[in-house]
């Protein structure tokens, strides 16, 4: 099933709180959290053009920023890779973005596996190279890039089992 | 004309990315400023109430702890009563009476705190209403945590000392030497010294309090103890490491720090 544009609006919100009062506050090894917003972008169906594909990432990046009291970089980490999502879709579909539209093909993007460590990856190294700029912690980088990344996707990837468990149901 | 609007169609999205990460960089650039008001100001009233009201929440899970750490805080306090109680007398009608009348101070709740590589900051909720102002120093029972840097009518965002522009003025308890501790943004609980001179004596395990030269904290605060000293990296310095007795993400709860002759000190230097 496709999200409709009015599940879309309805859990814009409940993603960004979500985020923002629970799982930001996991703080595992003092900064750990799963990023388990990009779920959500995940979600976002592949009709979406890309205009409006970036400025519901903007919105939704700066809203965490702004309650998480963050640089802007998950602003910046979301734009981005939602910027590359049809050079993603075309490396794991082997097909243009607009050529599975044109076929009317059915894609969901959070049941292909490669779609989302790439997101998470991706995500997660902008951020952290980001805020890491200064770079004079190389293993705190590592640490916390290859950690997150890992808690981020088991958070998602359990929620897309649950989520396609209940549809199953 | 026509290619120009072709070449700015074809591209749109490019467009609208440079735009969009644009405003982004000018927030990035605002919010990471400690002297930078408006915007902090703004995001300070829409995000406190949210995490004061999460706080109230995880605030109920964490009270087992919190009862522990006052009850060892009423233990020291009353060790400290007992075996003082003497000498306290004797100093209560000179000396110390000056300080006791310097400083007053206000509790607070740590209602949310960032957890970033070089930049921290956390909110307390006490503001305006409460006497807080902008610059005031904030402590907890061991140690410091911050300056007090945006004040709304309830709220107030501190630049925690786990920030890359913070510096603590600093005393070596048994040398009496002064310094600047920053952090050295390794762990929360590591912190670095890098003026102590290598002329002067340090040693591990020496006792690093507040040295009270600025009005942000009284002195003699515990802060930590050298762990590490370094005298290889620099000629002149020493690079010295400290730990510190508590890890300043770890507190709920904190003291903001009023000096009551701060106005007349401040008058003293304009006028100079």
């Amino acid at each position: 099933m496709i999200p409709s544009t009015f599940q879309l609006i309805y859990f814009f919100p409940l993603f960004v709180l979500g985020q923002v009062l629970i799982f930001s506050n996991f703080n595992l090894l003092y900064s750990i959290d799963p990023q388990v917003y990009l779920l959500y972008l995940l979600f976002l169906p592949i009709t979406i053009n890309q205009m409006g594909l970036l400025l519901i990432g903007f919105f939704m990046g700066i809203c965490i920023d702004l309650l998480l009291d963050l640089p802007a970089i998950n602003t910046i980490a979301t734009i981005t890779i939602l910027l590359v999502r049809p050079v993603i879709i075309n490396m794991f579909y082997k097909k243009s973005q607009n050529k599975l539209i044109a076929e009317n093909r059915i894609v969901k993007l959070h049941r292909n596996i490669g779609v989302i460590i790439s997101f998470i990856v991706l995500h997660q190294l902008i951020y952290f190279l980001l805020e890491f700029s200064m770079f004079k912690n190389f293993v705190g980088f590592l640490k916390n890039f290859v950690l997150t990344s890992l808690i981020s996707f088991l958070f998602i990837w359990t929620l897309i089992g649950f989520k396609i468990y209940s549809n199953d149901k | 004309m026509g290619r120009l609007i072709l070449f700015f169609t074809r591209f749109r999205n490019l467009f609208l990315y440079l735009f969009l990460l644009s405003l982004s960089l000018i927030y990035a650039f605002q919010s990471s400023n400690p002297l930078s008001n408006s915007l902090t100001q703004f995001s300070l009233i829409a995000i406190a109430p949210i995490h004061h009201s999460a706080n109230a929440v995880y605030g109920y899970f964490g009270l087992k702890k919190n009862n522990d750490s006052l009850l060892t805080e009423i233990r020291e306090l009353k060790e400290f009563k007992m075996n003082h109680q003497g000498s306290m007398k004797v100093l209560a009608s000179d000396s110390l009476r000056i300080d006791r009348n310097r400083y007053q101070l206000y509790d607070a709740n740590i209602i949310y705190s960032t957890r970033n590589f070089d930049i921290n900051f956390f909110i307390i909720d006490k503001g305006k209403n409460d006497g807080i102002r902008p610059e005031m120093g904030v402590i907890h029972h061991d140690g410091v945590l911050g300056i007090t840097k945006d004040v709304s009518s309830n709220y107030s965002r501190v630049i925690s000392i786990l920030h890359k522009d913070i510096g603590i003025s600093i005393r070596n308890q048994q040398t009496r030497d002064v310094g600047i501790m920053r952090w050295s943004m390794i762990t929360p609980t590591k912190m670095e010294i890098s003026d102590f001179q290598k002329s002067k004596e340090v040693s591990l395990n020496d006792t690093i309090v507040t040295s009270g030269i600025s009005s942000f904290f009284p002195a003699s605060i515990l802060l930590g103890r050298i762990s590490k000293i370094d005298s290889v990296s620099d000629p002149i310095y020493y690079q010295l490491e400290v730990e510190l007795f508590e890890d300043p993400f770890s507190q709920r709860w904190a003291h903001i720090v009023e000096d009551l002759i701060k106005i007349e000190i401040d008058s003293l230097f304009l006028s100079i």
